[in-house]
C-alpha cells in the first residue's frame, strides 16, 4: 500500500521536476473502445525564448528555441479480453518537431506472439569547442539514435531475438595540421587548427535466440556493428595557427574517410529457478576493424619578407584490429534463507593491433609504417556473502581479486632500416574488502553503512586506484505520503609516487524530502546536496618561467552546491499550479581559474547556475487544458575571465484527451 | 500471420466460467460512464463477494474430500489455490484492474498450473485469507525481505537474460528488492510497472546523482532524452572489461563488451591504430564525469591541461609498458602561452587516431 501511495505520488513529483518541456502525463483520458482500454494525451504549443548574454554558451547548453512545439504525446491500447490480434499498443513522442531533445517511441505487443519496441531520438546541439576557435558555437551538431527490438514468441520456450540500432551524428569537428613557417619549410610543431564537417554513421544488426528447457535458458545472439565516417575540408581563406611565424595558407584540401564492422558473438548460460544452487555463464567474442584514408594537401603561397611558396602532401592509410574475448561464471548458494554466498570469476582479453602506412611529399618523399599494439589481459574474482541474522537486519561482506596485464609495442619501419619497442607489460594486481550493514528498524525506516578498503600494485596511470576506500552511508524514511532522506558518501585514493603523490577525495553529502497531501493536491520536495573534491597531483612544469621548479604540485578543488525545490499544487478543480527552482554554484574553494603560487598550481572553476521555473494549467473544458509556462536559465562561470547567459523561455500549449 | 503460425495458446476459459456474463455487463456499464465499465462494476458489487465466499468454502471442501481427509480441510486448506476469482470477491477494483496488467497474460500462462498464474502466482495459495481475511495467511510483498521478494519474481523472470546477474546486483547486496521499484499494481504508465517515471524511482535513492543532472552540462536525463536504463541495467551486468573489472557494477555493455558510452558515441569505438590507453585499460571516466558537473564536456578537470598532465607527468612505474607515461616536449609546449591550455586544439582526436600516434589527425 506504501508504495502504490507513492506511484500516485510519483507523477505529481515528476511534474515539479521537468524543465520547460514538459514531460509527464498531464492527465491522460482513458475509455473503452472497440475491446481496448485506450488512454491518449497530446500537450501541445508554442515555445519562444530571450537570450542574453553569451547566445553561444545557450546554445550549447539548454538550446531551447522559438515555434510550435508537441511537448508531450501519449496513446496506449491494451486489449480488454487479450482475444485480438494486438494486446498493447504504445505511442509515445516528445519534442517534435523542432525542440533539441526529441523522443519518439512505439511499442506493439500480442502476448505470446510477438514484442516489438522502437525508440527514435533526435539531439540537437551547439559544439562547445575551446574558446580559441570563434564562430564554433554557431555550428549545429546533431545526433539520431535509432533502435529496434523483435522478439518473436516472448516467454516460450524458443524466443527469437532481432534487432537494429541506427546511429548517426552530424556536425563539425576539429582537425589539424602542419604549417607552412615564414622560413618555407613545414614544421610538424607549427599546427593549423581548422574544423571540418564531419558525418559519422553506424548501423548494428543482431540475430539471436533464447532455448529454455530443462531449467536452462541458453541465449545466443550474433550482432555485427557497420561504420563508416566521411569528413572532407577545402578552403583557402586563411586558418588560425598556433604559431605566430606562420605563413598564409594558400589552400587546404583534406579527405579522411572511415570504415569500419565489429561482428560479435555472445552467448549465455544460466539457471531458470530459484533453487538453492544457480549460475549462470557468459562468453563474449568480438573482432573489430576500422580502416581510414586520409589525403591531406596543403599550399602556403610566398611570402613578402621572401619566404618560398611550399606545397606538402599526406597521405596515409591506416588498418586497426581488434580481437576481444570476456566471459564470467557465476555460482550463487542460497545456504538457507539467512545466507546467500555469490561467487563470479571473470576474464578479459583484448588485443589491438594497428599499421599506419605513410607517404609525405614536401621536397622529397618520405615513406614508412608505424606499427602499434595495445594488449590487456585481466582476471578478476568476487566472493559476496550476504547474512541476515535478524529479519530487519543484514550484513554484507566481499572480497574481491583482480589481475590484470597491459601490455604495448610499437614500431616504425622504413625502407631500409626499422625501430621500435619490443613488446612490454605492466602487471597491476588489485585486492579490496568490503563490508556493510543493512537496518530496517521500524516499517518505512531504512539505514545501510558500506565501506570499503582496497590496495593495488604498479597501477597504470598516477589517477589509478592504489591506496583507496570509501565510506557510504545511507538513512531513509517514509511514513504515509512523506518520505525523507540523508546520505554521506567518501571515497579516497592516494598514489605515492618517487616524486609527487596523487591523492584525490570526493565527498558528498546531502538529504531531500517530499510530501503530497492524501489527493495528490499538493505535491512539495526539496532536495539539497554537496558534493567537494579535492585533487593533488604531481605535473610537469611547462610554464617556461625562468628559475621554476621543473615539477608543480596542481591542485583542484571543488566544492559543488546543488539545492532545489518543488511545489505542485490544485486549486479548485480547475486550476494547477507547479513552481520549482534549482540552483547549483561552485565556489571552487575561492580559486579562480588557475594560478601559480610558487611550486603550486591551483586550478577551480567557479559556476552558479540557476533555474526558476513556473507551469500553470487551466481546465477549459473536459478533457482540455490550457497552460502556460515560464523557466529561466541564468549561467555565469569565471575561468579565464567571465561568461555566462540568461534565457527567458515560456510556452504556451493546450492539452488534450481525445 | 497468426493463423500461420498457429502457436499462440489459446486463453484458459475452463478458470473464467463467470467472466463471459460478467462482460457484457462491463460494456453496457462502460457505455453508461467513462469510467472503465468493468471496474465500477466490482467496485459497487457485493454479489460477487458472497459467491467468493461460497465458492471458497467450496474449494477447501472438494480439496478435502479428494484428499479423503475431512479432519484436515483447515489444514488443506493452507495450501489450497482458490483461483481469480475468489480474489475478486474483495478485491474487485484491483482484480478488475490487472486484466490490464502485463502480468495478466492468458496466453502465457495457459498452460501453467495454477499456483503460477494469476493473482496466487504471485501471492501464493489464498484459501486460508479468503476464509480469514487474515494478511498474515498470504504472501504479502510489503514487509518481505528483499531477497525474499526476488526469490519470488526470479521464479518466473529466472530465465530472462537481463536479470541473470540479479543475485549478486548491487542492488540485491543491498537488500532493495524488485518491489522497491516495481509496482504490480499501480504502476506508472511507462511501461515494466515502474512505480514512476523511470529516473524518479532511481532519484529516491541516488540523491547525489539527481544533484549531478541539475547541473549545466550533464547527460539530459531530466529533458526525456536519455534514459538512465540507457547506460545501467538496475537487474545487475556482468563484470566490466574495463578497470580492474569490479566497478562499475551496474553498467550496461556494448555489444556486450565493451563501455556503454559507445552506443551512442560510435566514432569512439575504435580500434584505432594508435590508441589513447586510457579509453581501454580505465574507461571513459578516468577523463569525463558521466551523469554532469559544472565542467564543459563533462571533463573531471576545468583545465583540460592539467587533466592531461595528472597522468602525463613522466613518473616512472606508470604507462602500459611501466616506462613512465610520456609528458610534453620541454620547450615547446608553453603553458604561459593560452592556445597551448587546450591540448585537444592540436591532440584533436584524443580518443584514438588511424593516422597520427600523437592523435593529432
Amino acid at each position: 500500500m506504501r508504495l502504490a501511495r507513492l506511484a500516485a505520488l510519483a507523477p505529481a513529483v515528476a511534474l515539479c521536476q521537468q524543465p520547460v518541456a514538459p514531460l509527464a502525463s498531464p492527465g491522460a483520458h482513458s475509455r473503452e473502445a472497440g475491446g481496448y482500454q485506450v488512454s491518449n494525451a497530446l500537450e501541445a504549443g508554442y515555445r519562444f525564448a530571450e537570450v542574453g548574454g553569451s547566445r553561444d554558451l545557450y546554445r550549447a547548453g539548454p538550446n531551447y528555441g522559438d515555434g510550435l512545439r508537441i511537448f508531450n504525446a501519449r496513446f496506449r491500447a491494451t486489449s480488454l479480453d487479450r482475444s485480438a490480434r494486438i494486446d498493447r499498443v504504445s505511442l509515445r513522442s516528445t519534442g517534435g518537431p523542432g525542440d533539441p531533445y526529441q523522443v519518439h517511441a512505439v511499442g506493439v505487443e500480442a502476448d505470446g506472439l510477438f514484442r516489438y519496441g522502437m525508440q527514435a531520438r533526435l539531439v540537437s546541439y551547439h559544439n562547445r569547442l575551446p574558446a580559441l576557435w570563434s564562430g564554433e558555437h554557431g555550428i549545429r551538431s546533431s545526433r539520431a539514435l535509432q533502435s529496434h527490438d523483435l522478439t518473436a514468441f516472448p516467454g516460450s520456450r524458443f524466443e527469437v531475438l532481432l534487432g537494429w540500432d541506427r546511429n548517426r551524428r552530424t556536425g563539425p569537428g576539429f582537425a589539424s595540421s602542419s604549417a607552412a613557417p615564414a622560413d618555407g619549410n613545414f614544421d610538424d610543431r607549427n599546427f593549423l587548427r581548422y574544423r571540418q564537417d564531419i558525418d559519422q554513421r553506424s548501423s548494428a544488426y543482431r540475430a539471436g535466440f533464447t532455448a529454455r528447457f530443462a531449467g536452462l535458458a541458453l541465449t545466443f545472439v550474433r550482432s555485427v556493428d557497420l561504420y563508416r565516417e566521411r569528413a572532407a575540408f577545402q578552403d583557402a581563406s586563411g586558418l588560425p595557427s598556433l604559431a605566430p611565424n606562420v605563413q598564409p595558407v594558400g589552400a587546404v584540401e583534406r579527405s579522411h574517410p572511415h570504415h569500419g564492422r565489429s561482428p560479435t558473438s555472445s552467448v549465455a548460460l544460466r539457471t531458470r529457478g530459484n533453487g538453492r544452487l544457480g549460475f549462470d555463464a557468459r562468453y563474449v567474442y568480438s573482432s573489430g576493424y576500422r580502416g581510414s584514408r586520409l589525403f591531406e594537401g596543403i599550399s602556403a603561397a610566398g611570402s613578402a619578407a621572401g619566404s618560398p611558396a611550399a606545397y606538402r602532401e599526406l597521405f596515409v592509410v591506416g588498418d586497426a584490429g581488434r580481437r576481444h574475448g570476456s566471459g564470467d561464471f557465476t555460482a550463487t548458494f542460497l545456504a538457507s534463507p539467512r545466507l546467500t554466498v555469490t561467487n563470479v570469476t571473470s576474464f578479459h582479453n583484448m588485443r589491438m593491433d594497428g599499421q599506419a602506412a605513410v607517404v609525405e611529399m614536401i621536397y622529397f618523399l618520405d615513406e614508412y609504417v608505424r606499427l602499434d599494439r595495445l594488449a590487456i589481459r585481466r582476471l578478476s574474482n568476487a566472493t559476496e556473502v550476504t547474512y541476515r541474522p535478524l529479519r530487519p537486519v543484514a550484513v554484507f561482506g566481499a572480497y574481491r581479486t583482480s589481475d590484470r596485464r597491459a601490455q604495448a609495442s610499437d614500431a616504425i619501419r622504413y625502407p631500409d632500416f626499422g625501430f621500435g619497442r619490443e613488446l612490454q607489460g605492466q602487471d597491476n594486481r588489485m585486492r579490496s574488502g568490503l563490508a556493510g550493514v543493512r537496518w530496517l528498524p521500524a516499517n518505512g525506516l531504512r539505514a545501510s553503512l558500506d565501506l570499503e578498503v582496497g590496495r593495488a600494485d604498479r597501477p597504470i596511470a598516477a589517477t589509478s586506484e592504489r591506496r583507496f576506500g570509501g565510506q557510504s552511508a545511507r538513512l531513509r524514511w517514509t511514513r504515509g505520503l512523506f518520505s525523507a532522506s540523508g546520505f554521506f558518501r567518501r571515497r579516497a585514493n592516494a598514489n605515492p609516487a618517487d616524486l609527487l603523490e596523487y591523492r584525490s577525495t570526493s565527498r558528498s553529502h546531502g538529504f531531500q524530502a517530499s510530501w503530497a497531501s492524501p489527493d495528490s493536491a499538493t505535491v512539495l520536495d526539496g532536495s539539497y546536496t554537496v558534493l567537494a573534491m579535492d585533487v593533488t597531483a604531481g605535473v610537469l612544469n611547462l610554464f617556461q618561467i625562468p628559475g621554476g621548479p621543473g615539477r608543480l604540485e596542481s591542485s583542484y578543488a571543488a566544492n559543488i552546491h546543488v539545492a532545489s525545490a518543488g511545489a505542485h499544487m490544485t486549486v479548485g478543480r480547475r486550476l494547477g499550479v507547479a513552481a520549482r527552482y534549482s540552483l547549483t554554484k561552485d565556489t571552487a574553494g575561492g580559486a579562480e581559474g588557475f594560478r601559480l603560487d610558487g611550486p603550486l598550481l591551483i586550478t577551480g572553476f567557479p559556476v552558479s547556475y540557476h533555474s526558476p521555473q513556473v507551469r500553470v494549467s487551466a481546465r477549459i473544458a473536459p478533457n482540455w487544458s490550457w497552460n502556460l509556462g515560464w523557466q529561466y536559465y541564468g549561467y555565469a562561470e569565471r575561468f579565464a575571465g567571465t561568461r555566462g547567459y540568461r534565457a527567458h523561455v515560456c510556452f504556451s500549449s493546450v492539452t488534450v484527451g481525445f | 500471420m497468426r493463423e500461420l503460425l498457429g502457436k499462440r495458446p489459446q486463453r484458459d476459459r475452463s478458470r473464467d466460467g463467470l467472466w463471459q456474463p460478467l462482460a457484457a455487463r462491463w460494456r453496457s456499464a462502460a457505455r453508461a460512464s467513462r469510467t472503465p465499465g468493468f471496474v465500477r462494476y466490482f467496485a459497487s458489487s457485493h454479489r460477487l463477494r458472497v459467491a467468493a465466499q461460497a465458492a471458497v468454502l467450496a474449494a477447501a471442501t472438494l480439496g478435502g474430500l479428494v484428499g479423503s481427509a475431512g479432519a484436515q480441510l483447515a489444514a488443506g486448506a493452507a495450501n489450497q489455490f482458490v483461483g481469480d476469482l475468489v480474489c475478486r470477491g474483495c478485491h474487485g477494483e484491483l482484480s478488475a484492474r490487472f486484466r490490464l496488467n502485463p502480468h495478466f497474460d492468458p496466453a502465457t500462462v495457459a498452460g501453467q498450473p495454477q499456483g503460477r498464474r494469476g493473482c496466487e502466482g504471485c501471492h501464493g495459495p489464498g484459501a486460508l485469507h479468503a476464509i480469514s481475511a487474515d494478511t498474515a495467511k498470504i504472501v504479502g510483498f510489503g514487509g518481505m525481505a528483499a531477497s525474499l521478494v526476488v526469490d519470488r519474481c526470479l521464479s518466473c523472470h529466472g530465465g530472462d537474460l537481463g536479470k541473470m546477474h540479479v543475485r549478486r546486483s548491487a542492488h540485491t547486496t543491498a537488500e532493495v528488492g524488485c518491489a522497491s521499484c516495481h509496482s504490480i499494481h499501480s504502476a506508472h504508465s511507462d511501461g515494466h510497472l515502474l512505480a514512476g517515471l523511470q529516473r524518479d524511482v532511481c532519484y529516491r535513492c541516488h540523491a547525489h546523482i539527481r544533484a549531478r543532472f541539475e547541473m549545466p552540462f550533464k547527460h539530459r536525463v531530466n529533458e526525456g532524452a536519455v534514459e538512465c536504463s540507457d547506460c545501467h541495467n538496475p537487474h545487475g551486468t556482468p563484470v566490466a572489461t574495463w578497470r580492474t573489472g569490479h566497478a562499475p557494477r551496474m553498467v550496461t555493455q556494448w555489444m556486450g563488451n565493451d563501455q556503454p558510452c559507445l552506443s551512442c558515441h560510435a566514432d569512439l569505438a575504435g580500434p584505432f591504430v594508435f590508441e589513447h590507453p586510457p579509453l581501454r585499460v580505465e574507461g571513459c571516466s578516468s577523463c569525463h564525469e558521466p551523469h554532469g558537473g559544472t565542467n564543459p564536456r563533462l571533463l573531471a578537470r576545468p583545465a583540460v591541461f592539467v587533466m592531461c598532465l595528472e597522468c602525463h607527468n613522466e613518473i616512472a612505474g606508470f604507462g602500459p609498458r611501466g616506462d613512465g607515461i610520456v609528458g610534453p616536449t620541454r620547450g615547446f609546449h608553453n603553458l604561459s602561452d593560452p592556445a597551448f591550455r587546450e591540448c585537444v586544439l592540436c591532440h584533436s582526436r584524443i580518443h584514438g587516431s588511424n593516422a597520427d600516434h600523437l592523435f593529432r589527425r
